[in-house]
């Protein structure tokens, strides 16, 4: 019997839907587990990192995946950044260059993550506003942090899986990183040895905390992101567990799910039609103000 | 070339550098300075507020009034500014800049339709 997947939109519904999916593979003993892909009339591509890091959990559990009825823009999109490569499909050109292609990086693929996100965040690329070079240098170290979580905290052993996308109509650019992890809540459970739930263990980690231990700074890597992206008046949404945590601008929101998914998922969303220009604070000098 | 120190403060009367008219009184002087051929230096010392509304009406608009390259070497580096006061200014200058671009542009776009119009009517 197939389950089927409806349009999927970055946002709490967004993954609401690709939790419903999941609930269907953890309910059926289908060897082969049929997707009906039919009523996807959008997959809003960055997406494609929770939803790879899914299939790749059921697949590495023995079962097999197949997509039925999958066709129109959400095809197209997943041809051009390399999502239905696992389905044995070549990867279509991205002559548009909107693409940030879909990934699966292991443990031992630091580097491969590292050239990834340098030929992805490029200056002024994918709409990227403009940033100073010492800025874009701490931005990308700044995702190589957010690898660097995925793998070390989450005490995955199955991957991290990233993609992204430019909408260059809505202005906007969205990266996905997700792992199949522990989950935040276990993670800070340990640490602080009391109980919170997801939202409260994803705020905790989002104000800069860290579960790390050792001489590294830790938190989330994401103190640079998440003060560029409130200036640019972009999005950050993190899944994890059952909790959904989005913070845009000075508003911050947090849901249940009514099931969690397996891991964690951190969504940068950058506001692309913003004209401004950036810079790290110390990075001034009087002498740069009127050049 | 003379150089002149224009203190923010001084001109505006107190160290809340907030209201786009306070700006105003700044921008007047810096214009009247560089009308005369002279370099502004601007001090920002003793300011204890300071927003953007202020400073686009202070400097932000002189990118519509005069040529980028004449600003470059009109406006020598603030002075006692601190690092906050410095982002803030920087972003206003660049803001300014990609505005007046666009008006340029903008302004070009529309004459252009209203040529138009006008050999149609």
């Amino acid at each position: 019997m197939s389950i089927q997947l409806r349009t999927v939109r970055t946002g709490f519904e967004g993954f609401e839907r690709i939790l419903a999916l999941e609930a269907g593979f953890e309910s059926s003993n289908d060897a082969c587990h049929e997707i009906d892909m039919a009523p996807v009339k959008w997959l809003d591509a960055n997406m494609c990192a929770p939803l790879g890091a899914i299939f790749h959990r059921q697949i590495k559990g023995g079962r097999r995946i197949r997509l039925l009825g999958y066709a129109g823009d959400p095809r197209k999109i997943a041809l051009k950044n390399g999502f239905l490569q696992q389905f044995g499909r070549d990867v279509v050109k991205d002559s548009n260059k909107t693409t940030i292609q879909y990934h699966q990086f292991q443990r031992q693929d630091r580097d491969a993550f590292e050239t990834y996100i340098t030929t992805h965040f490029r200056p002024r690329s994918r709409g990227l506003p403009k940033m100073s070079d010492l800025l874009l240098r701490k931005f990308r170290a700044s995702l190589f942090e957010l690898y660097g979580n995925a793998i070390e905290h989450s005490e995955t052993k199955l991957g991290v899986f990233a993609c992204g996308q430019f909408y260059p109509r809505a202005h906007r650019l969205d990266f996905s990183i997700a792992d199949l992890g522990v989950g935040m809540r276990e993670k800070v459970r340990k640490h602080l040895g009391r109980e919170l739930d997801a939202p409260e263990a994803i705020a905790w980690a989002m104000e800069g905390n860290t579960t790390r231990t050792g001489g590294r700074p830790g938190g989330l890597g994401l103190r640079l992101i998440r003060e560029f992206i409130k200036l640019n008046g972009g999005r950050i949404i993190v899944v994890s567990n059952d909790g959904y945590w989005e913070s845009v601008k000075d508003t911050l929101q947090s849901k249940l799910f009514n099931r969690p998914f397996p891991g964690t998922v951190v969504t940068i969303e950058i506001n692309t039609a913003d004209k401004a220009s950036y810079f790290l604070k110390n990075e001034i000098s009087p002498d740069d103000v009127f050049k | 070339m003379a150089d002149h120190i224009i203190r923010i403060t001084d001109v505006v009367g107190n160290s809340l550098c907030i209201a786009s008219d306070d700006g105003e009184k700044v921008h007047a002087k810096i214009v009247g300075v560089i009308k005369r051929g002279d370099k502004v230096q601007l001090s920002f010392a003793g300011i204890q507020d300071l927003t953007s509304a202020f400073l686009n009406s202070a400097i932000g608009q002189l990118y519509g009034e005069f040529d980028e390259q004449q600003l470059k070497a009109s406006l020598l580096p603030p002075i006692e500014a601190s690092p906050d006061d410095l982002v803030l200014l920087k972003r206003v200058v660049e803001r300014a800049k990609e505005y007046f671009k666009d008006r340029k542009r903008f302004d070009n776009a529309e004459r252009e339709i209203l040529g138009d119009d006008n050999n149609q009517g």
